[in-house]
């Protein structure tokens, strides 16, 4: 019997309805320039903004800079915030610049931010730039993020992971000016940590300043490179010059 | 008792010398010492294996990124979950 006699759908487009479903809800996407977003409100939400959030104090942000081996293929930036505590913001960071020379790059970032307790704030941003060669056969980067309100009530929790995966001659090459670049943003991400009354809306903006800053530095380093191929030789490649 | 049942049993031969000479190559001349003279050494030839990746018969490049990004409010009220996931990975592979 026809789809359209019994006036039932098939089992096959009811399977591709399934997996169109979660694939929005879990916002996968692959390829360059990738961007998911995932939200959800439950109840009357009014954007938690009160003065009189206190910074938790385990609340951390750090830096870390990786050289992988030729047979490593890249390490894992990895940022876990569960918050349990009452009207307290709680909130982790981490800048990783990772170097993968050789020719499986797989390189992964998560930001993983779970909120579990009365009018609380929960903040975890990831951010990773993976330098891997030109050469690389594989190139597999992974970048995820997870916020989760767990037994939450006026909540506000938020999950952000950034990965620029950049292309360069020799990734053993130390750009200074990604290290400077790295250094302001922990400084950044520092005044929200030991800020003692910061609200959300204050920390949302200087992380967004940090991620403005973040994306520069991947398009400056991506820019110079460009620009030395142009400006050097057109038509083939050429090693990559520090932008110092 | 047949003929042949017979015969098997008058044979001087042991059973392990019997299977020894039906598994014996039958034009295979049979040496004692098995290692090899340099004149038959001499006829070998070596050559250096290329590199793995020029051996294969599959060079292919594979770029898989995976950006993903999941938010869920669980036995929550009046709160909001939010998550961002940015991948920038322009690639360039060639052969």
């Amino acid at each position: 019997m026809s789809e359209q006699l019994s006036g039932r759908p098939s089992r096959r487009r009811l399977s591709a309805g399934v997996v169109f479903t979660l694939a929005l809800l879990l916002g996968l996407s692959a390829g360059a320039g990738a961007s998911s977003t995932a939200a959800q409100t439950s109840g009357d939400v009014s954007t938690p903004v009160s003065a009189d959030l206190q910074t938790d104090p385990t609340s951390d942000v750090s830096t870390n800079e990786q050289f992988n081996d030729e047979g490593n293929p890249g390490g894992r930036n990895q940022v876990i915030v569960h918050n349990h505590s009452d009207d307290k913001l709680l909130m982790r960071g981490r800048v990783d610049l990772q170097h993968v020379p050789g020719r499986y790059a797989a390189p992964a970032n998560y930001a993983e931010a779970v909120g579990s307790c009365v009018n609380c704030q929960t903040l975890a941003i990831a951010l990773q730039i993976d330098l891997i060669s030109t050469t690389a056969t594989t190139i597999a980067p992974e970048n995820v993020a997870v916020a989760l309100n767990l037994h939450c009530t006026g909540c506000f929790t938020s999950a952000r992971a950034l990965q620029y995966v950049i292309q360069v001659d020799d990734p053993t090459e130390v750009p200074d000016r990604a290290k400077d670049l790295v250094r302001t943003m922990n400084r950044e991400l520092s005044v929200v940590q030991h800020s003692p009354q910061i609200t959300v809306t204050e920390a949302q903006s200087r992380i967004d300043a940090v991620v403005a800053q973040f994306r520069d530095l991947a398009a400056n380093l991506r820019e110079e490179r460009r620009d030395t191929q142009d400006i050097d030789s057109p038509d083939e490649l050429v090693p990559w010059v520090n932008p110092a | 008792m047949t003929s042949e049942s017979r015969d098997l049993h008058t044979t001087d031969r042991t059973p392990d010398e019997m299977l020894e000479q039906e598994s014996a190559p039958m034009d295979m001349p049979k040496h004692d010492d098995q290692d090899l003279t340099p004149e038959e050494l001499a006829q070998q030839e070596s050559a250096e294996l290329p590199d793995r990746e020029a051996m294969s018969l599959i060079n292919a490049n594979v770029a898989a990124p995976i950006n993903a990004a999941v938010a869920a409010n669980v036995l929550s009220d009046n709160s909001t979950a939010q998550a961002i996931a940015i991948q920038d990975a322009p690639i360039t592979q060639s052969n």
